[in-house]
């Protein structure tokens, strides 16, 4: 495994080399960033907000990651806890989460996007999801991710898959 | 092929596309950062000297605000039975950082147990603020909070007093609390002390906020509000308000309903508020301002 040593680059005061990196990294997981936070958010702006808190929290606890291939996952955590700081914003709101009170959906439509499906999740099920099936994490880093057990994560994944598999092929 | 393999299929040919405001967000983000960090030991001991100072204040607050209530000239006079003064401002600047913070406490010729359950509170919540604030705060700055209190109503039947909390990190976060006591008998009172204990205000104000939500999405669709059925979060709605939600009384005498920034919309149409029309329900208010 190899070490980052970020420590002696603000020692040696290398800092440019060092906001390019974050800077690189931070453009490669664009991507994985708007779909997580939209998928726990659920709109677009808010996960602005969520991603720009992200990387200035990012940024300033750097020198904290010890090995910058965990970054991926690291800022996925960061991202994500600026995400439930909003939700519990909104904690007037209802929060359905049982799969049965979710809104009907008709089932079995062939040409229903996952996306789509996945949209009608509460927002514990459309995390695991995006980061499972959208952007390959594993069990473990997205338990990380989440701050909740593996079995957890399965538990949820497993909820997750019995409902779409409602909503894309109608059957259980 | 099993399910799970048609998920991991069905997901990696679907492009769901960044959205052009998202990685303008992204890089205007990175372009703010500065080339050089200052180092975390420096923060967190600015960060003790804060939590000193935080420590001191609830400790000087209860010798020190009746003194000054009585001593201190020019406070402003707010009404014949209470005022309020700043017991203290505090402020820090360190870098981009700024935080001032007024601490505000009720006064009174006599002895009022809501200005007293009110003055308790509000310690508890700056205390709460400036714990958020050790716990976000950004080392190279972007943290600005400024803390300011206003009198909204003050007459010989109603006080009520608002504490404004602007926080800005990355985006920006204003949230008020509303404190008010019934000046007759000097209690404290909350929205459901405002109807009879038979009388289901909630369904009646919740359903009032509901359609006056929907007539402003109507009105403008820029404006978006999270309700049963067109919510863009799905699991998520306002369904009804909490018992005790935040009111306050607007010089026409009109109940008004503030929602902070998030919790009934999305964070681009600010923090609404809503004045409340139903004539059955001003039938039922038992105090007015």
């Amino acid at each position: 495994m190899v070490q980052w040593e970020i420590g002696s680059a603000m020692e040696g005061g290398s800092f440019l080399d060092e906001l390019k990196w974050f800077t690189d990294q931070i453009k490669e997981n664009e991507k994985t960033m708007y779909h997580l936070a939209m998928g726990i958010l659920g709109n677009a702006e808010d996960a602005a907000d969520a991603a720009q808190e992200a990387i200035l929290t990012a940024y300033q606890k750097l020198p904290s990651l010890r090995q910058k291939e965990s970054f991926r996952p690291w800022l996925m955590r960061i991202l994500t806890n600026e995400c439930y700081g909003i939700l519990r914003k909104r904690k007037k709101l209802v929060s359905l989460e049982e799969i049965h009170d979710l809104p009907a959906v008709s089932g079995g439509e062939e040409n229903l996007q996952l996306w789509q499906a996945v949209c009608t999740l509460n927002a514990q099920l459309r995390a695991v999801v995006v980061l499972y099936y959208y952007h390959g994490f594993s069990v473990k880093e997205i338990g990380h991710i989440l701050g909740i057990t593996e079995a957890n994560v399965k538990t949820r994944l497993s909820r997750a898959r019995k409902h779409l598999r409602i909503l894309l092929e109608g059957t259980e | 092929m099993n399910f799970d393999d048609k998920l991991r299929q069905k997901a990696r040919h679907e492009d769901i596309p960044v959205p052009e405001a998202f990685s303008r967000r992204v890089e205007e983000t990175l372009g703010s950062l500065p080339a050089r960090r200052t180092r975390p030991h420096i923060w967190r001991r600015y960060l003790g000297s804060i939590s000193a100072a935080a420590v001191a204040l609830a400790f000087l607050l209860p010798n020190s605000s009746a003194a000054m209530a009585d001593t201190m000239a020019g406070l402003p006079l707010v009404g014949p039975l209470f005022q309020v003064i700043t017991v203290r401002t505090y402020e820090q600047n360190e870098g981009k950082n700024h935080v001032s913070i007024d601490t505000p406490q009720i006064s009174q010729n006599e002895q009022s147990p809501g200005a007293q359950e009110i003055n308790s509170e509000i310690e508890t919540y700056i205390d709460q603020l400036i714990d958020d604030y050790e716990q976000t705060a950004h080392s190279d700055g972007y943290y600005t909070l400024d803390v300011t209190w206003e009198i909204v109503t003050n007459t010989e039947r109603w006080f009520t007093l608002r504490i404004d909390s602007d926080l800005i990190l990355a985006s920006g976060n204003h949230q008020e609390r509303y404190y008010h006591i019934d000046v007759p008998s000097g209690e404290r009172k909350q929205l459901s002390d405002l109807f009879a204990e038979d009388y289901d205000y909630i369904t009646v104000i919740s359903d009032e906020l509901k359609r006056q939500m929907s007539q402003r999405m109507e009105d403008d669709a820029s404006e978006y509000y999270w309700l049963e059925g067109s919510s863009q979060l799905g699991t998520y709605y306002f369904d009804a308000i909490d018992p005790n939600q935040d009111f306050y009384f607007d010089e026409q005498g009109n109940l008004v309903i503030p929602f902070d920034k998030y919790e009934v919309a999305p964070g681009s149409v600010g923090s609404p508020s809503f004045t409340l029309t139903t004539p059955e329900l001003y039938d039922h208010l038992l105090y007015r301002p």
